[in-house]
């Protein structure tokens, strides 16, 4: 069967790519959940100085998709990159 | 600066335009479908049936544990092989109609909403309360005024919250079928930064054009929240 041929095939490369899926989620959720703490805490309890751009931060995160998100990151000025 | 988004054969306003009525038809038209494939999946999940309870549970499971980049892939392929396999089954060398990639973005969007509605709506169904509709039996409604009178508005206030996360979840990713060559907003911006050279400015352009689309989404979410909960105290 050709399906099974093509995993026998390229298995080790998608063992690769899930490796790395891996590695992102959580890298990702790490980051994510050592930060979403202390957000939630100053969203709550902050003054309007900080509260303001918070939840310009969290409304414009959650209301952009993730894809044009990425393309904009690549192409963020040097300044505001670390390279890779 | 300003120019680069005009209107017209020297800026890119009408290109992104046009995008963003792709974009929002996509989500319009994906909507009812998705609503209809998640009270179906989840009449498949509450019925006393196990065949049937076998077939939701599986198709949520899948659609909710697989990305929906690949379902997008998976349809837009998959379906079209399908397409001329039928095609030449009955037309012989003709050649096959091409599967356009709104359907098939359509199509996707539609089975991965589906099954995310299906849940938000299983747990709306599970939070009626039994003594209403045994109420309604005992007055002599029939089924199918019992589901509209008594059961449909309160699922309505219930699945609101979560049904309105799924939309703005759902107008986020039709970003995803730029990826099969639909000219949505995304890829008429992508088009624009080839040509422009300037990522940064059109790619911002297109988040906040989405972002836009969302908070007016939550304004309305709102708005229908509030409609919903008339009538009920809060304890």
């Amino acid at each position: 069967m050709e399906f099974a041929s093509v995993f026998i095939e390229y298995w080790p490369r998608f063992l690769d790519g899930t490796l790395m899926t891996l590695k992102l989620t959580f890298l990702g959720s790490l980051i994510a959940g050592l930060a979403a703490p202390f957000l939630a805490l100053y969203r709550l309890n902050a003054n309007i100085v900080v509260q303001v751009p918070l939840r310009i931060y969290i409304s414009f995160m959650r209301g952009t998709p993730l894809l044009a998100q990425m393309f904009r990151k690549i192409f963020l000025p040097p300044c505001c990159t670390c390279k890779t | 600066m300003l120019e680069l988004f005009s209107y017209g054969d020297a800026g890119w306003g009408d290109e992104l335009v046009a995008g963003l009525w792709i974009t929002v038809s996509l989500a319009v038209v994906t909507l009812p479908f998705g609503l209809l494939l998640g009270f179906a999946a989840t009449g498949c999940k509450l019925s006393p049936m196990k065949p049937l309870r076998f077939l939701g549970t599986a198709y949520m499971t899948v659609m909710r544990g697989t990305p929906e980049l690949l379902t997008l892939f998976l349809v837009y392929n998959g379906l079209s092989l399908i397409v001329n396999d039928i095609w030449s089954w009955f037309y012989g060398d003709a050649r096959p109609p091409e599967l356009s990639s709104f359907i098939a973005g359509i199509i996707a969007l539609s089975l991965v909403f589906g099954a995310f509605a299906g849940e938000v709506l299983r747990g709306a169904f599970q939070s009626l309360s039994i003594g209403q509709v045994e109420a309604a039996k005992t007055i002599g409604m029939r089924p199918g005024q019992i589901f509209m009178r008594v059961k449909l508005p309160q699922i309505w206030r219930f699945a609101l919250p979560g049904l309105g996360n799924l939309w703005v979840n759902l107008l986020k990713d039709t970003s995803l079928v730029s990826v099969v060559a639909l000219d949505d907003l995304l890829r008429m911006t992508k088009i624009a930064v080839g040509s422009t050279k300037l990522p940064f400015d059109f790619y911002l352009a297109a988040c906040l054009i989405y972002w836009a689309l969302s908070v007016t989404s939550e304004f309305i979410q709102g708005r229908l929240e509030r409609h919903a909960n008339r009538g009920v105290r809060r304890a």
